[in-house]
């Protein structure tokens, strides 16, 4: 790439230095009615003398003849000549006049514009200041630098490919054409007759070589359709059909220079089509073909737009035929792109934004036409009517084309939700991969999906959006899909954000089955674990107890159990003061029943403050068994029971009337130790006093269990 | 409401309940509770209902008590009370059940039963509920209480509306109970009788049964059903 720069450079270098090599009058020189004029001088230039502007007559060498200067003098390019006779009559006169301005003082005659008739001596400058050398000249020389830096790119993405060799002989041919071109077309007056004839047939040869090269690049990319033996005919027909023009043998230049240029043109658009009809079932060809089709219509149509449209209608001023150039690279830009493979999958998107914005600006320039040529308007008038209704009329309908072919096969978004739901959330790892797969199938239609043989962290298209590689999602590995939409188009930068879109959405609502799954999980076990520790020992204990009632007792405890392991209660945290209020009035009925009074005062001390389960089931416990007790054994017509919360603690008294409790169960009964260790277990502590009369139970209960295994 | 608040002795009641010891328990704890009642049972709810048509005739004075299971093996219990409670008012429809949560509890409240009892509570306490209930005072666990505070302030308001709030009075009871209160500590605090505060929780019972309707009044209508 270094070297492509570096040659390009020097040629560019080469074409300045011709250009600013040649003798200088300081003139600018128009064709006005037939006879040539002088618009404008250099004020510092060697003319600075001559008023402007004035009808320019003659130039005289010191010493020489006068030269009549003819329009014909001023083309910018000598190949529209009826027949070489003329052509070389204008080389002649070429010669003449440089060679005039190259041996010294000259006498230029021009017309005062009194109508009198003057002589001005001019000295030409041996060389031309390189800011004088007009934008036509700049135009061309940057379109043959930017033509062989935009070859040379692509060369050396692709060293060994025929297409982009081909690509890169065009490059090149196109620079010789248009520096040669950017010499010869901007000098003042004239340059040498023979530099002159050079410089053309290299235009010519770069014209040529350009065409004989993109003729058989269109016949070798995106499908070779022709041998590379057939493509070698080429050059064998045209190239000595160029050696026929520049040596003048052809019959007229029409003959020799624009029919080949002609013929070689229809061979390129005759070749574009071939390649058409071939890679049909080819999606990623059809795309490549398309940048290229797609620049040649533009770059083709942009010329005829401005160069040859003006001619027939002659309504607007022609583009000066150097800016023409600009259309070349145009196309070569667009060739490039699509030998490059760039950015393929948006092909439709970026074709169908410039074949609209193109045909707007030629039907606001056909309206226009139109209203002056056959409504006989003014321009400006014309041109806001024209603008007026390409704006209400076409881009709305732009708008409308648009969204029917390209913003198509996209899903609104809440059915899009609805489907990655349904995938999610599908009941097996297989229904949910057969959802996923499905869902891909109804977004992409892609001809094959096949597992990816690499981890795709993100949605990537490959192989310029003919594949597009998914990552691992919905337990299902990372894909890769293959030839969407029934194999007729590519994967699109839109499809790829649909699929980072599809992703993103599937792994939020993955991570939340997940996390549904594992809550569900997590319940079961504590379930499970809950059920085993409590009310299986209430079972066991039914079980194997001696006592009917006892059993029964441990029955409805299990149940009771069961309902609060159900409810989800056992991992929470209870409101001290309902479960007060639930304790009362328990104990308040069976007070009742068994017609003992109850004094148990509910001072507001709980308000705000929650008890853990295990703590709540100790109290409970507690509770029940001392009642139980009191009702059971004591004889004892009164309970007095109370329960405060006091730093963290609940702090519960049960004292009775009765007759106290027997030595026996203080040490070595059953449902009193049970209690002491229950409460010991959640670092508790619970005193019995007995006498004086009825028995005194004090109960201190940490609001929070203190030790890990009383934690469900 | 009768004269004095307490409600005829019923002649007869109905157990539905499809564990047949517990039914037999639940037959026996009304004998109990009413001496000379005549109790049919049954074990699932077509053969209650196809009794109920050929033994309850429309004009018949039903001081009728009826224990209805609510999973029953042919169907939910509720739909049973629903059916006694449109027949006549008087009709005291009692849920026996093992569930204790919300959804079972207001689905049966909506229905129109008068008392919700846990099946797995002492003969004795099963008893002197079942004679409340019958002295014209439901049952209403601060539990219950408290979850029927809690349903009306977070009930949405349009539905609000259509079903009667409860009052001033009745709140207060609610708040009451649900700290653990009896009905006599509640009519105390309250400096009004037992039977007027037995009177409001009957009355917030057919409030939650009427607010459950137009709720479902409403709903249906939502839905185009009506």
């Amino acid at each position: 790439m270094a070297c492509v720069v570096a040659a390009t450079l020097a040629g560019a270098l080469l074409t300045i230095w011709i250009a600013v090599s040649q003798p200088w009058l300081g003139i600018t020189l128009r064709a006005v009615d037939g006879t040539v004029h002088a618009i404008a001088v250099d004020t510092r230039g060697p003319s600075r003398s001559l008023p402007v502007p004035a009808r320019t007559t003659n130039l005289a060498s010191a010493g020489g003849p006068a030269t009549l200067l003819e329009t014909d003098d001023l083309i910018e390019e000598p190949d529209f000549f009826e027949t070489y006779e003329r052509a070389a009559a204008f080389m002649q006169r070429q010669t003449t006049l440089a060679a005039a301005m190259r041996g010294g003082p000259v006498t230029l005659g021009f017309e005062h514009p009194a109508g009198v008739e003057q002589n001005l001596p001019i000295v030409p400058q041996t060389g031309r200041p390189i800011l004088d050398l007009p934008t036509p000249f700049w135009v061309q020389l940057l379109v043959g630098i930017g033509g062989v830096l935009i070859g040379g790119w692509v060369w050396a993405l692709r060293p060994q490919d025929r297409a982009t060799r081909l690509f890169a002989l065009a490059s090149v041919s196109l620079m010789i054409s248009a520096h040669a071109a950017a010499i010869y077309s901007s000098r003042e007056l004239a340059i040498d007759g023979g530099l002159f004839r050079a410089l053309s047939a290299l235009n010519h040869f770069g014209a040529i070589s350009f065409g004989i090269a993109m003729t058989a690049l269109f016949l070798s990319y995106p499908k070779p359709i022709a041998t590379p033996a057939g493509l070698l005919a080429i050059p064998a027909v045209f190239f000595p059909w160029l050696a026929a023009d520049i040596l003048r043998i052809a019959p007229s230049p029409a003959l020799g220079s624009q029919l080949p240029t002609a013929l070689l043109m229809l061979a390129i658009v005759i070749a574009i089509a071939i390649q058409w009809g071939v890679t049909r079932g080819d999606p990623r060809a059809r795309a490549a073909l398309r940048w290229l089709g797609l620049s040649v219509v533009i770059g083709a149509g942009a010329f005829i737009l401005t160069i040859i449209a003006p001619v027939l209608l002659r309504g607007l001023p022609p583009l000066e035929q150097a800016y023409a150039f600009v259309f070349f690279l145009l196309i070569h830009a667009g060739v490039a792109l699509g030998l490059g493979r760039y950015r393929l999958f948006d092909l439709d998107t970026w074709a169908f934004r410039i074949l609209f914005y193109a045909g707007a600006l030629a039907l606001m320039i056909a309206l226009d036409a139109g209203l002056i040529l056959l409504l006989h308007f003014d321009h400006g008038p014309s041109l806001g009517i024209a603008l007026l209704a390409v704006g209400f009329g076409y881009l709305p309908l732009r708008d409308a084309l648009w969204r029917r072919m390209v913003a198509r096969q996209t899903m609104p978004e809440h059915e899009l939700f609805n489907a990655v739901i349904e995938v999610a959330f599908g009941r097996s790892r297989a229904a949910r991969e057969e959802r996923w797969l499905d869902l891909l199938k109804r977004l992409f239609d892609p001809l094959e999906i096949a597992p990816a043989p690499i981890p795709v962290p993100e949605p990537a298209l490959l192989r310029d959006g003919l594949e597009l590689a998914l990552p691992a999602t919905a337990d299902t590995p990372a894909l890769i899909l293959r030839h969407p939409f029934g194999g007729r188009s590519l994967f699109s930068s839109q499809h790829r954000q649909l699929a980072r879109q599809l992703v993103s959405l599937m792994s939020h609502a993955s991570e939340n089955r997940a996390a549904y799954e594992r809550g569900v999980a997590e319940e079961r076990k504590r379930i499970a674990q809950d059920l085993h520790d409590d009310v299986g020992a209430r079972l066991l204990s039914g079980l194997h107890g001696a006592d009917l009632a006892q059993s029964q007792g441990a029955m409805r405890d299990a149940l009771t159990d069961i309902r609060t392991i159900v409810s989800g209660l056992t991992g929470t945290r209870l409101p001290l003061a309902d479960v007060l209020a639930e304790l009362r009035h328990e104990t308040r009925q069976r007070c009742q029943r068994a017609g003992v009074a109850l004094d148990w005062e509910m001072p507001d001390t709980a308000a705000g403050t929650m008890v853990e389960y295990p703590v709540y089931k100790a109290l409970r416990s507690t509770l029940r068994e001392a009642v139980s007790n009191v009702l059971k054994h004591a004889r004892a017509s009164r309970i007095e029971v109370s329960a405060l919360h006091q730093d963290n603690h609940i702090e519960a008294m049960i004292r009775d009337d009765g007759v106290g409790l027997p030595a026996q169960a203080r040490t070595g009964g059953h449902g009193l130790r049970n209690l002491h260790d229950r409460v010991r277990a959640i670092g508790g502590h619970i005193a019995f006093d007995t006498g004086m009369p009825g028995t005194r139970i004090t109960l201190t209960l940490p609001v929070s269990a203190a030790t890990a295994e009383a934690l469900p | 409401m009768t004269l004095s608040g307490i409600q005829p002795t019923p002649r007869s009641a109905i157990v539905v309940e499809d564990i047949s010891e517990t039914r037999e328990w639940l037959v026996a704890a009304l004998g109990h509770a009413f001496p000379g009642v005549v109790v049919t049972s049954f074990s699932h709810l077509a053969p209650c209902r196809d009794w109920l048509r050929t033994y309850l005739p429309e004009e018949a004075a039903p001081p009728l008590i009826a224990l209805i299971d609510l999973n029953l093996p042919d169907g939910s219990g509720a739909d049973l009370i629903r059916a006694l409670a449109s027949r006549d008012p008087r009709i005291v429809s009692i849920v026996t059940t093992i569930y204790d949560d919300d959804a079972h509890l207001f689905e049966a409240l909506g229905a129109g039963a008068q008392g919700y009892l846990l099946k797995d509570q002492d003969e004795a306490g099963l008893i002197a509920s079942l004679t409340r209930i019958e002295r014209g005072e439901p049952p209403l666990s601060p539990s219950i209480a408290r979850r029927i505070l809690q349903r009306l302030r977070t009930e949405p308001a349009e539905s609000k509306l259509d079903g009667p709030s409860l009052t001033v009075r009745e709140n207060e009871v609610l708040s009451l109970l649900g700290r653990g209160l009896t009905v006599g500590e509640a009519a105390r605090i309250l400096k009004i009788s037992d039977h007027t505060v037995a009177d409001h929780v009957k009355s917030i019972y057919r409030k939650l049964n009427i607010s459950s309707r137009a709720e479902a009044a409403v709903e249906a209508m939502r839905r185009g059903l009506v």
